[in-house]
């Protein structure tokens, strides 16, 4: 599918980040080939977010590269971010606008065409059910909806590498199929998707590349089947970080 | 149960002012408040020409804090804890409504009422005992009203929305600010009703049920009892049907019935080039018109500039000033946009995300704040100018205009990207900003320097020709200073933006 040497879509060498004398990602080399479908799990804290905001150029890190389809974050921003859709998170989303005034905003931003800006912003709206909701504002917005205008702020100018921080986190299951079907027919057109999840079922349909992260660094990296080593992905991702999956009950509910 | 809403009322209180800029406007307001609610309690001490003309006055003063009140409620967002946290809870409709009535009554805000109505006390006094102890009961029960009504207003307005809570606090300083600079014209309306010269205001107040009070204490004075009984009788039947009325609109509000609203916007026809500043401009005004600090800002910009230079000329006969409000406006308004980038918080993230967004993002911001205050600087400057009928101020004002128009503009970007600082945990403004706001003002004023410096020296040697020198002057130094410093801006914006990002994710 991939010319040999062209560039993976995304690859991060050596990246680390401190605060203060937390170290929140510890030296992580990943390579996420072009057109995969990539998860990146991992428990509370582990330092995903923290990775993909250097990745994609939100954060700086204290060392390290990351590049995207072989454009540096930070030397060559530009060219990176032209190519790049990140899902913002809910705090990022300017609240006194409406769904639909901050794509038309963030589509002239981008230096597209007005019309263009006016027709893909509608289809979005329209695929992911939101045009009763063009015309409120963010902050009146549930979770799910905000989820549902954030990836359409990211898909709005049609990238080809795609980073999600928790793209399902409190959608409804409707949107989450129609969410599910966007994304692989994103996938189909030759893009590529990096996203972060806690729930490993999910993982498990959707992604066909999977990197598991604790304490800021990569435990295992590779193709799903490669991680799993010939168990389910819950098993392998307990194995991994050292969880202990013994039942918590609590006092006043037991017999 | 009572106790316990107190209990959640109280905490919620204290946990709102648990930031140090939270409690230093908490003292202020306090202060404030108690300052106001003593000086309208003085406004009964006075003997009146007449019964009735002090009490028209004094019904004047109690309208205005009830008023103030229930407007507060009804902008507010509603009570503190929201109605909405009741529904799920298992108790009867009725008991709710009783104990949410006596938890009204915990309102720091009536304990400042009941101050300020002692003013019908004070003037119930000048009768004797008998119209002073009318005036405690009128008073009391104008206190109660209050409160009744400001839950059924609370309990009536939807449930709050954003723009709900904006509301309340523009309200809050759009009062402040009128109050601060119609304050000065209070002596001109209390003669006007003393002398009776308006004697519609006089009716009205008299007819509204914040003037049955001072009505029955003027009817104990002239000892006409059914005029002093009738009034306070109608306050009492008031009291009583809100009452009732009360425990079916808390049920309606409860049940769902009022539902929450928010207001869909129309998508408008662009009026703006289709352009990368084209976007900036549209989504900047759209800000200016929906971020509650920055309209308060706006208006109070408006306000105070018209207000300082407009009372002298209505209270002391002085346009010395008029000439100079739509400057003083700019100034005020420029200041008011410092912080930008620390109000606007994350969606930065949106605006570093697009390559190459730094200039479109500076030049549109700069773009949306010259259309908000230019065209408004320029009106008032024109106007008042050729009212005051001050013929040596033309070159004053047209070279000083656009001096500090372009350093408002210039000045806007570049200080809201020094210093950012972001908002506190309950979305107010950080303890830090007035002072960067005083700070903004000082170097708005300072970039029009050179100009004013030309200005004095022809009004220094007398001449009218270097005064009018000044204006090309006024106009090169506006456009050197948005130019520049908007470029200054610009790169500030991409060297820094990331590094502003972390900050403001890290507060």
């Amino acid at each position: 599918m991939n010319a040999p040497d062209a560039p993976a879509a995304l690859e991060l060498h050596g990246l680390r980040k401190t605060f203060g004398d937390k170290v929140a990602v510890d030296d992580v080399d990943l390579t996420i080939p072009r057109g995969s479908f990539f998860g990146l799990v991992g428990p509370n804290g582990a330092g995903k977010t923290t990775s993909l905001s250097m990745a994609v150029g939100l954060l700086r890190p204290d060392r390290g590269t990351a590049t995207v389809l072989g454009h540096d974050v930070w030397r060559d921003p530009v060219a990176a971010k032209t190519v790049l859709g990140v899902l913002p998170d809910a705090e990022s989303l300017p609240q006194r606008l409406t769904g639909a005034e901050l794509l038309g905003y963030l589509g002239l931003l981008r230096g597209l065409d007005p019309a263009v800006v006016t027709a893909r912003s509608a289809e979005l709206l329209q695929v992911l059910d939101m045009q009763d909701a063009a015309g409120r504002l963010v902050a009146d917005y549930s979770t799910g909806m905000r989820k549902k205008i954030a990836l359409a702020v990211a898909l709005l100018h049609g990238p080809d590498v795609l980073v999600l921080d928790e793209p399902f986190e409190a959608v409804d299951p409707v949107s989450a199929s129609t969410i599910r079907s966007i994304l692989h027919g994103f996938i189909r057109s030759g893009g590529t998707i990096v996203f972060s999840s806690h729930v490993m079922a999910l993982v498990e349909q959707l992604c066909d590349h999977v990197a598991v992260l604790a304490n800021g660094r990569v435990r295992s990296a590779g193709s799903l089947d490669e991680v799993r080593g010939g168990h389910t992905l819950d098993e392998a991702f307990a194995d991994l970080v050292g969880t202990s999956v013994d039942r918590a009950e609590l006092s006043w509910f037991a017999s | 149960m009572v106790r316990l809403l107190i209990r959640m009322r109280a905490a919620m209180a204290a946990h709102r002012r648990s930031t140090r800029f939270g409690v230093a406007s908490a003292i202020v307001l306090v202060a404030a408040g108690l300052l106001s609610a003593f000086s309208s309690l003085l406004v009964g001490v006075p003997a009146y020409p007449t019964a009735a003309s002090g009490a028209a006055v004094v019904s004047a003063v109690v309208t205005v804090w009830v008023v103030g009140r229930v407007a507060y409620a009804a902008f507010s967002g509603g009570s503190t804890p929201r109605l909405e946290l009741f529904r799920p809870l298992p108790i009867p409709r009725r008991t709710l409504a009783r104990g949410l009535l006596v938890t009204g009554l915990f309102d720091p805000a009536l304990v400042v009422m009941a101050i300020a109505f002692g003013a019908l006390v004070a003037l119930g006094a000048h009768g004797g005992v008998g119209p002073a102890l009318v005036g405690a009961l009128g008073a009391i029960l104008t206190v109660l009203l209050s409160s009744v009504l400001v839950s059924v207003v609370e309990a009536l307005m939807p449930p709050a929305s954003q723009q709900r809570r904006a509301m309340g606090t523009i309200v809050v300083a759009v009062v402040i600010s009128l109050v601060a600079v119609v304050g000065t014209l209070l002596p001109s309306v209390a003669a006007a009703l003393i002398a009776g010269t308006v004697p519609a205001l006089g009716l009205i107040l008299g007819i509204l049920p914040t003037g049955w009070a001072a009505d029955a204490v003027r009817a104990t004075t002239t000892g006409d009892l059914l005029g002093a009984v009738l009034p306070l009788a109608g306050s009492v039947l008031l009291l009583a049907a809100l009452t009732l009325v009360w425990p079916a609109v808390l049920s309606r509000r409860l049940d769902g019935d009022l539902a929450a609203t928010s207001r869909r916007r129309a998508t408008r026809r662009r009026l703006l080039p289709g352009t990368p500043v084209g976007g900036v401009v549209s989504k900047e005004l759209r800000m200016w018109a929906r971020d509650p600090l920055r309209l308060t800002f706006l208006v109070i910009a408006a306000i105070i500039g018209l207000g300082v230079c407009i009372v002298p000329e209505l209270s002391q006969g002085t346009g010395f000033l008029l000439p100079f409000a739509g400057i003083l406006s700019v100034v005020i308004a420029g200041a008011g946009g410092c912080n930008l980038y620390g109000s606007d918080g994350l969606a930065l993230r949106l605006t570093l995300m697009v390559p190459g967004a730094a200039r479109a993002d500076i030049r549109g911001r700069q773009g949306a704040f010259l259309l908000l205050v230019g065209p408004y600087a320029l009106i008032a400057t024109i106007v008042l100018t050729t009212l005051s009928a001050q013929g040596w101020a033309w070159p004053w004002v047209l070279a000083l205009l656009p001096a500090i128009v372009g350093g408002a503009t210039g000045l806007l970007p570049i200080a809201s990207l020094v210093a950012v600082l972001p908002l506190d945990a309950n979305g107010g403004p950080a303890p830090a900003w007035p002072v960067k706001v005083y700070a903004a003002m000082v170097l708005t004023l300072l970039t029009a320097a050179p100009t004013a410096a030309v200005l004095i020296a022809g009004a220094i040697t007398g001449s009218t020709a270097t005064q009018w020198a000044a204006v090309p002057v006024g106009v090169a130094s506006g456009l050197l200073a948005a130019g520049l410093l908007g470029r200054a801006a610009t790169i500030r914006l991409r060297r820094r933006g990331v590094a502003i990002v972390e900050q403001l994710s890290a507060a």
